[in-house]
């Protein structure tokens, strides 16, 4: 949870740079550049991709900006420039990579990985049963907890409704649970 | 371990963690690139919500106590003591440099509005001028390569200083207009315009003083400062003359009872004191330049035209779009250029006697970049001129025995005479 100082601090900044401040969009870059690399990350597995796209998100954020185009909740605008630009990304580079749509669970790897998963519970093996969940799943649960964003906020990065993100919340968590339960 | 804290240390994973140099380095050419952008980029305008909203956020963090606002009072209250006297008087490379800044810093910190914040950059920016002219003062007396050195370095560490000042100033005095009263604004905005008006002009006196082969880094320096100090003009006139226009309208369209007449009068007189000084400056230096123009020859013109195809010197400048490029035809235009600029600065008057500040600006604007561009063609004719003089000089002091291949070496005193033979004949067309 961010203290009040610090949210009072971002909202001050954010008017400034509403009004073209350059210094204000430095403070954003510094406070939301090591989440968007993580989240993007999370996504394209690899460090050169996410570097490039971290950098385009905070492009096109300030053309955002340039444009005078509105925008009431910064934080979660940024993650809904960073969700697109990686789905902008793999429609790009179909050919080369596993898309997203592609990276649904894989019977195969499940039983592997519930094995490894019995002897073991640990960070990196939750993050590769993560990894095994449907994109939207992986998403939420994402957003939910390694961002720890409001229900508002995911509804207005995904572009759904808050009762909508509920159940697919809940779908997620229960099909996470009975993952590693299974195990 | 719970499921929450598992996900939760997702978030500490190293190949999670971003490279501290990339972050670094992608922030600079971020900072960098949005930067330029920013000085073509015009404030957007805040609802008044928003405003309020700005103002109430400001207000409440600003009440609030923390550990930066400590260590400024601290620092402010220490002004008094021996070294931070001493760090007043100091430059950049010297020991007490970083107090001086620092001192600078608490005193931004403690600055309890936008117009305070603008007037503590204002002074900041004067201290920067004041450091321009101890280094060159310094340069000037001492000729030890060391000196010159040190005093090129530390100049262009204040010019780098003095554009962060001028963008801060900039950025607050926009804040200014979104946040405060009209009045405040423009009396700001006039402030800042006298301001930049003393710098260029200090600028201008310096690089005479120094002898450009002298040092080119501190006249390359000088010249920063110049087109700074205009920037920043242009910016404060616009938000000027906008205040004025903005608060004209909502007299007019919305609620006349909410605006004084005198109000609307007082803006106006301010905003058109701004931007006589603007024309008064302009003509001036319009003025001096027309001068230089009328002593030009033609055989200085052919030489220049011939100077500018070959040379390649100032080419980032001229891309950054400091200074316009200059064609051959710009510099034997360069006249009928000097007298159409007379003209858009005459016509700006009118307009201002006319009441229409607008578009007295508009021709301000023009008549700005035809004399921006009449300075960088007088620069290439200027870098002829001594190519000419040097010829000349080397011809009239050479023996006969080695310049067979020419017809005649004339005497400096007869090269003298046909030059002015030759200026008072082009006077007279």
């Amino acid at each position: 949870m961010k203290s009040l100082k610090s949210n009072l601090k971002e909202k001050i900044y954010f008017l400034k740079l509403k009004s073209g401040d350059s210094e204000a969009f430095g403070f954003f870059y510094d406070q939301y550049v090591g989440q968007i690399y993580r989240f993007i990350m999370m996504k394209v597995s690899d460090v050169q991709v996410a570097q490039d796209l971290t950098q385009d998100v905070f492009l096109k954020i300030w053309q955002h900006f340039v444009d005078q185009k509105q925008m009431l909740n910064f934080r979660a605008f940024i993650f809904r420039v960073a969700r697109n630009t990686v789905i902008d990304y793999y429609r790009q580079n179909k050919q080369n990579n596993v898309s997203l749509e592609q990276a649904e669970e894989t019977p195969d790897e499940n039983v592997a990985l519930e094995k490894q998963l019995s002897i073991q519970l640990e960070t990196e093996s939750l993050l590769k049963v993560l990894e095994t969940l449907k994109p939207e799943y992986q998403e939420i649960l994402t957003l939910r907890f390694v961002e720890e964003m409001s229900f508002d906020e995911m509804a207005e990065i995904l572009q759904k409704d808050k009762n909508n993100i509920r159940v697919t919340l809940h779908r997620a968590l229960s099909k996470l649970k009975q993952l590693t339960e299974k195990n | 371990m719970s499921l929450e804290k598992q996900f939760a240390n997702i978030q500490k994973l190293d190949k999670f963690q971003v490279n501290s140099d990339w972050q670094s380095q992608t922030k600079h050419a971020l900072m960098s690139e949005i930067y330029s952008q920013t000085r073509l980029m015009k404030a957007h305008k805040l609802s008044r919500a928003e405003k309020f909203d700005l103002f109430m956020l400001s207000l409440t963090r600003r009440l609030m106590p923390s550990a930066t606002k400590m260590i400024a009072i601290l620092l402010i209250f220490g002004m008094g003591s021996g070294f931070s006297v001493a760090a007043q008087t100091s430059l950049p490379g010297q020991a007490l440099y970083p107090l001086k800044r620092s001192i600078e810093k608490a005193e931004l910190t403690l600055a309890l509005s936008p117009v305070t914040e603008t007037k503590v950059h204002i002074k900041h920016l004067n201290k920067r001028l004041a450091e321009i002219d101890k280094i060159v003062e310094a340069n000037k007396v001492d000729n030890q390569p060391e000196t010159i050195a040190a005093s090129e370095k530390a100049i262009q560490k204040v010019v780098i200083y003095l554009e962060k000042e001028a963008a801060a100033i900039d950025q607050s005095l926009k804040i200014v207009k979104a946040e405060s009263d009209p009045i405040e604004t423009v009396s700001l905005a006039k402030q800042v315009t006298e301001l930049v008006k003393v710098s260029k002009d200090k600028a201008e006196i310096l690089a005479q003083q120094i002898p450009a082969e002298k040092s080119q880094v501190i006249q390359e320096a000088l010249d920063s400062v110049k087109v700074i100090s205009a920037e920043v003009s242009q910016t404060a006139v616009t938000i000027a003359v906008a205040t004025h226009v903005e608060v004209a309208q909502n007299q007019v369209e919305n609620n006349p009872e909410n605006i004084k007449a005198e109000d609307v009068a007082t803006v106006k007189q301010i905003v058109t004191e701004i931007i006589t000084a603007n024309i008064e400056d302009l003509s001036k230096t319009l003025q001096a330049s027309q001068e230089k123009v009328e002593t030009v020859t033609p055989e200085v013109i052919e030489q220049a035209v011939k100077e500018n195809e070959t040379a390649e010197n100032n080419i980032l400048p001229v891309i950054m779009g400091e200074i316009p490029k200059v064609e051959a035809q710009d510099i034997q235009d360069i006249k009928v250029q000097s007298a159409d600029t007379s003209t858009s600065l005459d016509e700006a008057k009118a307009f201002l006697e006319s009441g229409s500040l607008q578009d007295a600006v508009l021709k301000i604007n023009e008549s700005q970049e035809a004399v921006k561009k009449t300075e960088a063609v007088l620069k290439t004719i200027d870098a002829a001129q001594k190519i000419v003089d040097t010829e000349k000089a080397n011809a009239s002091s050479s023996p006969q025995s080695f310049n067979t291949a020419k017809p005649k070496v004339l005497p400096v005193l007869e090269i003298k005479q046909a030059m002015q033979a030759e200026s008072s004949d082009l006077l007279k067309q």
